[in-house]
């Protein structure tokens, strides 16, 4: 073999172990769920075959009211809890940045939640929620709440998971925040010093911008992370009270491994990852647009 | 003399003959297993029910025995049917034997394989089985077409289940009659102090998976039928709102607590225990942990009784359940599972189980009347009762009965927290069902089905 050859197909022959990974548990299970999204399949009725029947998966979802409905439901969610993911995260982060009493006891606290399982998490919230011996409902029969089964009523069960999944998350974007803010250069922050900048305005035009692809970064993986949250909801409402805490990942799994229809279930799968793939877009179309504009 | 000596004579060699056909008509597990001794035996449990906890260590009998070797794999009950269902779908061959809730069974039949033959075969059917000795209706839950796929290991039907002591302090002396009068009866059970509940008349099973089935008890009765002959959801009508009514009331009201909408059995079961509730809807199993002193706050106070119907001329009006082996298609050690089945739901074992290990859901006639179990727990009466008046009855046997109960569910919980009326919730549940059941193309023929497909029973 001479330099040319080698130089042309070693670089192939060193990527293709992990080129084949990828093949096999990325790119293979895509195109499997797209043919399947495209078929009737129902595991408990094997006789019936799998058969081809082009979107009607996909129309039979876009007419059901239930599917807007958790899919409405989706957005809220991702749009509440991952804003406020991110305002506490990254508030937490400046504040860790600073130096002050008992920092060292409060960070790795802070850390917990995010190191716990979503089951586990799921299931110490079920316990603190529940209406009869639940810590939370225990706190709110004692200042006169009324209302205080949260996970029992269709209006508060949604802002209580959501309350849950901030806790859970909050230190992710707390940890992604303060690990970038401990590596921002210092010389801007002097710079704005000696022109007299306030600390909002340094903040404004000093720390924020230098922060903004970190918390893009978080922003995506969050976003991503709460279309597929499951766990924990299933766990604590099971997509109940009715239909209250039934998100897409929910109905997902109900088609696939309760109902077994495979077809109908990929399908939700394939809308799912279009919602996710265009919601990444817009927030690098917007992040790459202010990078250009700064 | 002659002759009667002669007679005597015939009579005992006649004695012996017979006495020896017996004996050698008696099934020895340990010769029919000969062929099939150090097979491994590898099973997936359901975790949860006492039975199957029980199994792994009765099963070391088993092999010493057959020297047929066990692996046991215990799933809880929530994740079971996905498990099982992906595994069978595959073709993995990972399993000799499925435990399944006969609730299931239509679910997995496609991918089953019969008893029959095996039962028929004299190297491997015990001729001493007797399958008359199972609850009818149990037995049918694991049958299909004429075939039969597993013998149930337990047999278990919703009651009521009552504090005695409760009922006495309130000067009521039966449990009620009628759903009406039930209640009535959580009403007056109901016991605050300093406008805090205490003791709550009763506990619902809120839960998406428990409503519908608690439901279905007062409604079926009433003499409700959940399906036409065309399969057409026939539950929207006036006994169905009467029952969403109460259902409703008794949240709402204030007699049930708030956090049963969270309520399946198990946490139904937990709360009664705490002594927190005067009565529940529930299954008769409940009471072997009731009345466990470890476990429960009650024990010794509770009372067990039909759940309340309300047309004292309906007869099948609660749903049995049962769990049981049952053998997959792709099996690799099939011979050896029968005998395991066969060993396991047979009269001798069952009875070692009930007696030793009080599991508190026996499936045989004999097991529950032997005297060694008869007194276990207050509620085997009943289960004698429920089998022998035919009170039990099946679900509707169509595969997609998980999906009737589930989309349904969703419109009853609605109704329980008092999001929708009961007519609404009616309403709804059955246009769901129906829209259902025509995108699995069951209306496309207009044909009738069996009765035992639409769950019908006069």
């Amino acid at each position: 073999m001479n330099a040319v050859t080698e130089g042309k197909y070693l670089p192939w022959a060193l990527l293709s172990p992990a080129l084949i990974i990828i093949l096999l548990i990325g790119v293979f299970p895509l195109f499997y769920n797209l043919f399947l999204s495209m078929h009737f399949w129902t595991l408990t009725r094997p006789e019936l075959g799998m058969r081809f029947i082009w979107f009607k998966n996909y129309t039979t979802l876009f007419m059901s009211s239930l599917f807007w409905a958790a899919f409405l439901k989706t957005v809220v969610f991702a749009v509440v809890a991952v804003g406020l993911e991110m305002c506490l995260g990254f508030a937490l982060a400046l504040l860790f940045n600073r130096e002050f009493k008992g920092k060292s006891i409060f960070f790795p606290i802070i850390l917990i939640p995010m190191i716990t399982t979503p089951i586990v998490v799921g299931l110490i919230w079920r316990y603190m929620f529940n209406g009869e011996f639940g810590f939370v409902s225990w706190i709110l029969q004692l200042i006169g709440v009324s209302e205080y089964t949260l996970l029992s009523n269709p209006i508060t069960a949604l802002p209580a998971i959501i309350f849950v999944d901030v806790w859970h998350w909050t230190p992710f974007v707390f940890l992604l925040s303060l690990a970038r803010l401990a590596a921002l250069p210092k010389s801007p922050f002097e710079a704005a010093k000696i022109d007299g900048a306030s600390t909002w305005q340094t903040f404004k035009w000093v720390t924020f911008p230098m922060m903004k692809s970190v918390l893009l970064i978080a922003l995506l993986l969050r976003t991503m992370d709460v279309f597929k949250l499951f766990d924990e909801i299933f766990i604590m409402t099971q997509g109940g009270p009715g239909d209250a805490t039934e998100l897409i990942s929910l109905e997902i799994y109900r088609q696939t491994f309760r109902y077994f229809n495979m077809g109908k279930g990929a399908a939700l799968a394939i809308v799912m990852l279009i919602v996710i793939i265009i919601i990444s877009r817009i927030y690098l179309r917007v992040f790459q647009k202010q990078e250009s504009v700064t | 003399m002659k002759k009667l000596k002669a007679m005597t004579l015939i009579g005992f060699i006649f004695c012996i003959i017979l006495s020896f056909c017996s004996s050698a008509m008696a099934f020895d597990l340990a010769e029919a297993s000969k062929p099939y001794r150090g097979q491994t035996l590898s099973m997936s449990l359901m975790a949860g029910y006492k039975v199957n906890e029980v199994i792994p260590q009765i099963g070391k009998e088993f092999t010493k025995i057959t020297g047929i070797k066990l692996k046991f794999e215990a799933i809880p009950y929530s994740e079971t049917l996905e498990k099982h269902m992906i595994a069978l779908a595959t073709g993995s061959k990972a399993y000799d034997l499925l435990n399944i809730d006969n609730l299931w069974f239509p679910q997995y039949v496609a991918y089953l394989r019969p008893l029959d033959d095996y039962m028929k075969d004299p190297k491997l059917g015990d001729p001493g089985l007797d399958i008359d000795d199972f609850v009818k209706e149990v037995l049918a839950g694991y049958q299909w077409n004429g075939k039969t796929y597993s013998f149930p290991e337990g047999y278990f039907f919703p009651v009521l289940i009552y504090r005695k002591d409760l009922f006495e302090k309130h000067g009521l002396t039966t449990p009620p009659k009628t759903y009406q009068e039930y209640y009535e009866y959580a009403k007056k059970l109901t016991e605050k102090e300093d406008g805090k509940t205490i003791v709550y008349g009763t506990v619902e099973h809120g839960q998406r998976t428990g409503v519908f089935d608690e439901l279905c008890t007062p409604y079926w009765g009433k003499g409700g039928q959940l399906f036409d002959k065309k399969l057409k959801p026939a539950f929207n009508n006036q006994k169905m709102i009467d029952v969403l009514t109460i259902y409703q009331k008794l949240y709402t009201e204030g007699f049930v607590p708030r956090g049963a909408t969270d309520f399946e059995l198990g946490e139904a079961a937990a709360f009664f225990a705490q002594g927190k509730a005067a009565m529940m809807w529930n299954w008769s199993m409940m009471g072997a942990d009731l009345e466990d002193v470890a476990k429960s706050k009650v024990a010794g106070k509770v009372g067990y009784a039909m759940f309340p119907k309300d047309n004292p001329k309906v007869v099948h009006y609660v749903r049995e359940a049962s769990t049981g082996l049952c053998i997959p298609k792709t099996a690799q050690n099939k011979e050896a599972a029968y005998l395991f089945i066969q060993w396991l739901t047979s009269k001798a074992t069952l009875l070692k189980i009930e007696a030793d290990y009080k599991c508190g859901h026996p499936a045989r006639y004999s097991v529950m009347n032997n005297p060694a179990v008869k007194n276990l727990f207050a509620y085997f009466p009943l289960l004698e009762q429920g089998g022998k008046d035919n009170a039990v009855r099946l679900v509707p046997k169509i595969v997609e009965w998980s999906q009737v109960d589930d989309v349904s569910a969703v419109y009853f919980q609605k109704c329980m927290i008092g999001q929708l009326t009961p007519e609404k919730a009616v309403s709804e549940a059955a246009k769901g069902v129906e829209k259902m059941l025509d995108d699995k193309g069951y209306y496309f023929e207009n044909k009738d089905y069996s009765d035992l497909l639409t769950g019908t029973y006069e």
